[in-house]
């Protein structure tokens, strides 16, 4: 016989995998697309792994998914940030990044771009960003800094004049 | 039986989203404007103390995270407010996570720059974000550069205030005095117009002028 306690836990167990699909059907690009929770990290995050371990990033989400990753160099990472400041954005080279500034331009840089819960970046009150979004250059070494914390989808598609190695 | 399924997936669905929905949507402000000379601001002086915010024991591990509470000021480059020069206080772990921030925002997102930890609550400082050379930004604490930035434009209107995450937070009231601008690379002037501001959502947030360059803010506290 079936009793409302079937059908609660048989449409739990659906609400489960339409999720698990949603979540599969991601946006990724280049490395496995990944959705995990931080404390439980299992999953090879690839070169993003460094940025993906730090809290600073994760900021207590309770998913973390890899969106894309794009293989660089430090040379093409300015460039892109200097092709950016000339479409509007303010000026800011690699060199100004802490834990970035010794690179030289050859290094093999990837820039990550995750998706977490929404976090309380300070903001306009015009302003109605979703900012579910991490953007982190991650150098060969596992250096790493932020670089933009806010949508994930805009901060994914700035990417797309990044050159990539 | 399908039918029965589906529908309930549906209420489930709903009933998530609608939950995390509310619980992420408080944003609160209680701030006022200067619109001394649109697109010609290339400085803002605000004196203010570091006040002691009561809020939820969340946002511990990582910056501009949990139930956040800002005291801040805004450049705003452009005058819908997606691009803006910030240097501000943040208070988050229930105020144990207290730290002098700046960045800046591009196309409505938040680009952090630098921190400084472990501020003390009850002291009072000069926070000051201005433009020297044509394009360099400074930010400023008590005349000391904590950083810079190349950014050609100018702004288009200065503004300091509170700005919460934190529904239940609690912040007595302060002020925001001795409020200045520049324009094009000019002598420091004194906030003068009155020109706007916004304090949402009230009760929780409270604000008003002292004068037209002294503004108080304060949550779930009186001002």
């Amino acid at each position: 016989m079936l009793t409302a306690r079937h059908v609660i836990l048989a449409a739990a167990g659906l609400a489960l995998a339409a999720l698990a699909s949603a979540c599969g059907a991601s946006t990724h690009e280049g490395a496995t697309a990944a959705n995990v929770k931080p404390a439980a990290a299992t999953q090879d995050f690839g070169a993003c792994s460094a940025a993906a371990a730090d809290p600073e990033v994760t900021a207590d989400s309770t998913t973390l998914t890899l969106v894309k990753s794009v293989p660089t160099t430090a040379a093409d990472l300015t460039a892109w940030l200097t092709s950016m400041a000339s479409a509007g954005a303010p000026s800011r080279g690699l060199s100004s990044y802490t834990d970035l500034g010794s690179l030289t331009s050859a290094t093999p840089m990837t820039v990550c771009v995750f998706q977490t819960d929404d976090r309380a970046i300070p903001l306009p009150s015009e302003v109605t960003t979703q900012a579910n979004g991490v953007r982190v250059f991650v150098s060969s070494t596992g250096t790493h800094q932020i670089d933009a914390i806010g949508d994930v989808t805009r901060l994914t598609k700035q990417l797309s004049s990044l050159a990539t190695n | 039986m399908k039918a029965l399924l589906v529908g309930v997936v549906a209420i489930v669905l709903v009933a998530t989203s609608t939950t995390s929905a509310s619980a992420a949507t408080f944003h609160g402000y209680s701030q006022a404007d200067e619109l001394s000379y649109v697109n010609h601001d290339t400085g803002l002086s605000v004196t203010r103390p570091d006040r002691g915010v009561t809020q939820a024991d969340n946002g511990c591990d990582s910056l501009f995270s949990g139930n956040a509470v800002y005291q801040t000021e805004w450049v705003l480059i452009t005058s819908d407010a997606q691009n803006w020069i910030e240097l501000g206080t943040g208070h988050q772990c229930s105020d144990t996570k207290r730290y002098w921030y700046w960045g800046y925002g591009y196309l409505g997102d938040w680009y952090p720059i630098g921190h400084e930890g472990n501020r003390t609550n009850g002291e009072t400082h000069t926070f000051r974000v201005v433009r020297s050379n044509g394009s360099t930004w400074t930010w400023r604490v008590d005349g000391t550069a904590k950083d810079t930035l190349s950014w050609a434009d100018q702004g288009a209107r200065v503004r300091t205030g509170l700005e919460s995450y934190a529904p239940s937070g609690v912040v007595s009231q302060y002020d925001q005095y001795s409020l200045q601008y520049t324009n094009n690379q000019g002598a420091w002037t004194s906030w003068a117009g009155y020109d706007a501001k916004y304090v949402s959502p009230t009760p929780t947030m409270c604000g008003g002028w002292n004068s037209a360059s002294s503004w108080r803010s304060s949550e779930n506290s009186s001002c």
